[in-house]
């Protein structure tokens, strides 16, 4: 079972960077921040990245860990792995899809 | 920065508030993580179950008190100027007392604000820390004095009383963060002004003849309005009591 991210509104797209960000390790607030901004090229603000961060925690996609004074990390669940694997293959796939046929065109 | 995040819902504040703070602590918001900050608090307030299922923060219902005391001590204000503004519109009187302009017109706007402001004071010695004894006697004397001079106004000695007894509320509301530092001075500088007015060293008979009394008396407002604000300001220093 996976959770559609679409039904995030605006939160969805900042989610799916949220989830690839912990993806190789828990990150608390800050260090996901930097890290989405690396990843997408964007600035995050911070009650968007909170607001994220409740959802995403809310779905049991993400769960925060004991804080260390005011840093508090979070990692990515069983079901959230697989939603964000299932998503990134549905995205993988319609790359491959658009880029076959750009080079059907171009042929 | 924490005044941003007070923008957000209490319980959610009491999950997030806090790792939020350090965040704002370690990357300071630009002027687009402020708004995005402020869109963050109106979305929390639209989708209150965002912050868990857990109970809702436990509201000190003093804070709500407080919170009227303050609402209530703002309309006394208004009704203190309203006062001001029908005694200044009264007749002239020409007796043996001299011209002066009759106010007694305005004494039910004047006694029912001064017993409002009873309420913010009343309000503002609850906040204090438990040992402020002194500034709860002088939040008495205030309450007690200010209302008894607003029955009779000629009678300047409960004036006094309530002049001193503000004032040792206003200093134990200052040492206990409740106020801030200069909190005290408009209101005692409006106080200072009647007997600077009466002994002439402040020119206001000159300048405002028979109306200076009540230009005097209606600076009086400072103190309604330096008692209301920190009651109806959640940052203010306010320490519900563990007990």
């Amino acid at each position: 079972m996976t959770q559609e991210l679409t039904e995030l509104g605006r939160f969805a797209e900042p989610s799916m960077y949220i989830l690839v960000a912990l993806s190789d390790g828990p990150k608390h607030g800050y260090a996901i921040m930097t890290d989405v901004e690396a990843i997408s090229g964007a600035p995050l603000g911070p009650g968007t990245l909170y607001g994220a961060l409740a959802r995403l925690e809310r779905r049991g996609l993400i769960e925060a860990l004991e804080p260390d004074e005011r840093r508090r990390p979070y990692r990515l669940t069983a079901l959230g792995a697989t939603t964000l694997r299932v998503q990134l293959e549905g995205l993988a796939g319609f790359a491959r899809t658009g880029l076959g046929r750009l080079k059907e065109t171009r042929t | 920065m924490s005044r941003l995040v007070s923008l957000y819902p209490a319980r959610w504040r009491a999950r997030y508030g806090d790792e939020l703070l350090g965040l704002l602590m370690e990357r300071p918001p630009s002027r687009l993580d402020r708004l995005d900050l402020i869109r963050g608090a109106f979305d929390a307030r639209l989708h209150p179950g965002l912050a868990g299922p857990g109970e809702p923060a436990p509201i000190d219902p003093r804070a709500a008190r407080h919170r009227r005391a303050g609402i209530v001590t703002l309309v006394g204000a208004g009704l203190w100027l309203g006062g001001m503004v029908v005694a200044i519109n009264g007749p002239v009187v020409h007796d043996s007392w001299g011209t002066y302009r009759e106010g007694a017109a305005a004494l039910p706007l004047i006694i029912m604000a001064t017993a409002l402001l009873a309420f913010g004071i009343a309000g503002t010695a609850e906040r204090l820390p438990s040992g402020a004894w002194l500034g709860r006697v002088g939040a008495l004397a205030a309450g007690a004095g200010f209302l008894l001079w607003s029955l009779a106004p000629w009678v300047m000695a409960t004036g006094a009383v309530g002049a001193l007894g503000f004032t040792l509320l206003g200093v134990s509301a200052i040492r206990s963060g409740q106020w801030p530092a200069w909190a005290l001075a408009p209101g005692l500088m409006a106080i200072l002004a009647v007997p600077l007015a009466l002994s002439g060293v402040l020119p206001i008979s000159s300048t405002f003849g028979i109306d200076g009394q009540f230009v005097v008396f209606g600076s009086f407002v400072v103190i309604w309005l330096v008692v209301a604000r920190p009651l109806l300001s959640p940052s203010a220093a306010f320490q519900p009591a563990t007990s």
